[in-house]
């Protein structure tokens, strides 16, 4: 069944979207310069810096509850651009957030469907011939990049009492930190469009300039 | 998962390639009756509907969503030929992925005592991949056959599934 929505101002969710990933990036930030001033070995597990794991400890409790703001934004603007009338958009706002969470499948499919987001947030009514935006490409490569190095760097920590893997493992902790930062600029970015383009549509362009932060 | 109806004209079909009964298309765009337009970007399509989609066909196109997949699933033509064929390949596919990956973790437990994170992941997309696309053809059927009565004319053939 096609379920009937309605619009919602997906302004406020927005804007605490943007606080999240704002901090995410101070985070990320703070996280290369412990590093950089502490130099090889801040990532060992002993005799390594304990500032630099107590960011990294609220840097993840952060990603899980900063993120779940983002993904209530996504539902929100997904079930918007159903609400404006796309007809035919392969995800529904639950599929929108489930895609995240699906092994394998949430290497592609979070990227698509926000590609389908932007577009059916436009003014055109043929939505799937409009153009997307190559800021969410960019996103969700260096997204991915961010996630990849992560959960190398964790995986071959085990192996980090040899010199090399130690240095290695460190490398790909800061190329992480790294990558999450245009990550994060681009989301916000993304948000702040997709949330102007729908509030645009509804309120007009008038409101949308007044009261709008995209 | 959503389905929804097209009156009007194929404008323009750009098939990318046909194999093993299912058609994949660059883009179809239609021309509808009350003057706008309408595309579908990488439609699946089994080959029945496929060959009804050709420049100037006119008639109710019947379009799907299922899990990442997009496509017609159906069409009552102006000239009141009416075919329905779901591109059900992927169902197989999910089912096969599960099934390997299921053999996989029982060879791992039973030669090392251990369970492969990556075949975990594949037999939930497996199953989650699935049930999607079976709710999909599912809707899709409904969604055809409900809308019998619009059929532009009724000379009905007999429906195909394919997959």
């Amino acid at each position: 069944m096609n379920k009937v929505r309605s619009f919602r101002d997906p302004a406020r969710l927005a804007a605490w979207s943007r606080s999240v990933l704002v901090l995410q990036i101070a985070l990320a930030v703070s996280a290369m310069a412990v590093a950089m001033l502490f130099g090889s070995g801040f990532n060992a597990a002993a005799g390594g810096s304990d500032l630099y794991h107590l960011i990294q400890l609220v840097m993840l409790l952060f990603f899980v509850l900063g993120g779940g703001v983002v993904l209530r934004w996504i539902y929100v603007a997904n079930a918007n651009a159903h609400a404006l009338g796309a007809e035919g958009m392969a995800t529904s706002p639950a599929l929108a957030v489930g895609w995240y969470f699906l092994p394998i499948a949430n290497l592609v499919l979070p990227y698509q469907s926000m590609r389908e987001i932007w577009k059916a947030s436009g003014p055109e009514r043929d939505w799937e011939a409009a153009p997307s935006s190559p800021w969410i490409f960019w996103w969700w490569m260096f997204w991915l990049l961010s996630c990849i190095a992560s959960i190398l760097s964790n995986r071959l920590a085990e192996y980090s009492y040899e010199e090399d893997m130690l240095r290695i493992t460190e490398a790909l902790a800061i190329l992480s930190d790294l990558a999450l930062i245009p990550a994060s600029l681009l989301l916000m970015r993304i948000v702040g469009r997709i949330t102007g383009m729908q509030r645009v549509r509804v309120f007009g362009a008038r409101r949308e300039r007044i009261d709008g932060r995209g | 998962m959503s389905t929804s109806i097209v009156e009007g004209v194929v404008e323009e079909a750009k098939l990318k390639r046909a194999r093993g009964g299912i058609s994949i298309f660059d883009h179809i765009r239609f021309q509808l009756d009350d003057g706008g337009t309408r595309t579908i970007n990488k439609a699946v399509v089994a080959k029945d509907v496929a060959e009804k989609l050709t420049p100037g066909s006119r008639g109710r196109f019947y379009l799907f969503t299922a899990f990442d997949l997009k496509g017609v699933h159906g069409v009552r033509s102006a000239d009141g030929a009416s075919v329905y064929g779901f591109p059900g390949n992927n169902e197989k596919v999910f089912i096969l992925l599960g099934i390997v990956n299921i053999l996989w973790i029982a060879f791992r437990v039973a030669v090392d005592g251990q369970v492969p994170f990556l075949a975990v992941g594949l037999i939930i997309l497996a199953i989650v991949g699935y049930v999607l696309m079976s709710k999909g053809r599912r809707e899709a059927r409904k969604q055809f056959d409900d809308d019998e009565s619009q059929a532009p004319a009724a000379v009905d053939t007999a429906p195909s599934v394919i997959g």
